[in-house]
């Protein structure tokens, strides 16, 4: 499962990694979330040593929320050197997270 | 080919699977998209029994626990076509394969209906007041919708929202009187009757609404950075044949025991013609139809 970043976190585990992030920003209660969830998990395990994967509570993290300028749960972005590089905004299935990833990340 | 195909994932299609398995039926469920159908969306449900304050999606799991467990099949896929063949039916899906089975249970529910206006795709437009309320604390939003989702969604983003407003395209609400109560205590909402939404404007999100009067037509700009539209369902039943009768607004016709114009389609749940749309009664419909289904195959 993505470890949960939080503000204190975000700049050593998202900006400054090594390799690319894939950050999700979700909500408590959000049905698209939790059905993402499984499939992060998942990407996670299949992407391992190629691109981390970490999810930000955005009911707890609004600073975060406001930087990034988060109006959707969830809202996916990938962050490549300490920078976003590309976002995905509402539910979306697996096939189009690997394709997207694969797009932006690999 | 299976004794029952099962469209829709929702609580009419997955508690018809338990009763078929309990009636040592075959049966496929075929889900589009979401197991658990429009109750996942409920954050807590109160009026299904022995289910009391219940999250919708953990109610929905249950559902398809059981009917998993008792040995239904369970398949993603979008149903397309419909067709007669010998023996039964052939449902084909959107990848182009097909699954047959003597009788099929329709209930694809309904899917939510949207607005339609330029804008609609802006960033700050939501569906979901639980999932994305918390972005706009402190500012102000509007909901769009005269039901129960509609003044759920007002109550729950007055608490977060410096200013609410609600816009309805009637004088009077549907939702219950008890929301609406509750409502009127909430000294930042207003509300807009007979106002409907022509256009949402923004560069690269939500910074107005326009409003159209339904009775002078007259135009005005309401400034909102966010949009939570909730405006009731349809249902999706355009891809089916015309031998299944429907009425004007698209619902299949069809009584208690589901039994639709097409000998060996049954209807169950939101879809079909009925008076009352809960979980509650799409399980009892989705029962229903499996009597029914077993009468058709002469099993009764």
């Amino acid at each position: 499962m993505p470890e949960k970043v939080g503000t204190d976190t975000f700049r050593a585990q998202v900006l400054e990694a090594q390799r690319p992030v894939v950050a999700e920003f979700y909500a408590d209660g959000c049905v698209p979330c939790r059905r993402l969830a499984p499939i992060l998990s998942a990407l996670e395990e299949e992407y391992a040593g190629k691109v981390d994967f970490v999810k930000i509570n955005t009911g707890a993290n609004e600073a975060l929320t406001q930087t990034y300028g988060i109006l959707a749960s969830p809202t996916l972005i990938l962050f490549r050197d300490g920078a976003e590089q590309a976002r995905l905004r509402g539910a979306v299935k697996k096939p189009e997270l690997i394709k997207w990833i694969g797009e932006q990340a690999l | 080919m299976y004794d029952v195909i099962i469209v829709g994932g929702g609580p009419a299609g997955l508690t018809a699977a338990i009763y078929a398995r309990r009636s040592a039926l075959s049966a496929l469920v075929l889900e589009r998209e979401d197991w658990g159908g429009a109750i996942v969306n409920a954050a807590q449900v109160d009026n299904y029994p022995g289910a009391f304050q219940k999250s919708g999606f953990g109610l929905a799991e249950s559902f398809r626990t059981q009917a998993e467990a008792l040995g239904a099949e369970m398949r993603e896929g979008s149903a397309v076509q419909l067709s007669k063949i010998n023996g039964g039916f052939l449902l084909t899906l959107e990848d182009s394969s097909a699954v047959r089975g003597k009788t099929v249970i329709l209930a694809m529910g309904t899917q939510r209906t949207t607005l339609d206006v330029p804008g609609e795709d802006l960033p700050g437009v939501s569906y979901c007041a639980t999932c994305d309320g918390t972005f706009f604390r402190g500012r102000t939003v509007c909901v769009v919708g005269g039901g129960d989702g509609a003044v759920d969604a007002a109550r729950l983003l007055a608490r977060l929202a410096a200013k609410v407003y609600l816009i309805h395209r009637r004088e009077t609400f549907r939702a219950a009187q008890s929301g609406l109560r509750q409502l009127e205590d909430c000294p930042n909402v207003e509300i807009i009757p007979n106002a409907v939404v022509r256009e949402i404007v923004g560069s690269d999100r939500v910074s107005t609404v326009i409003l159209e009067d339904v009775h002078s037509r007259a135009h005005r700009e309401l400034p909102v950075e966010g949009v939570f539209v909730s405006i009731g369902s349809r249902p999706n039943t355009s891809w089916l044949p015309k031998a299944i009768g429907r009425d004007a607004a698209g619902y299949l016709v069809a009584s208690e025991d589901g039994a639709t114009s097409l000998p060996g389609v049954f209807a169950a749940g939101d879809l079909r013609t009925k008076a009352l749309r809960q979980v509650v009664t799409a399980a009892a419909d989705g029962a229903a139809c499996i009597r029914s289904v077993e009468a058709y195959l002469g099993r009764l």
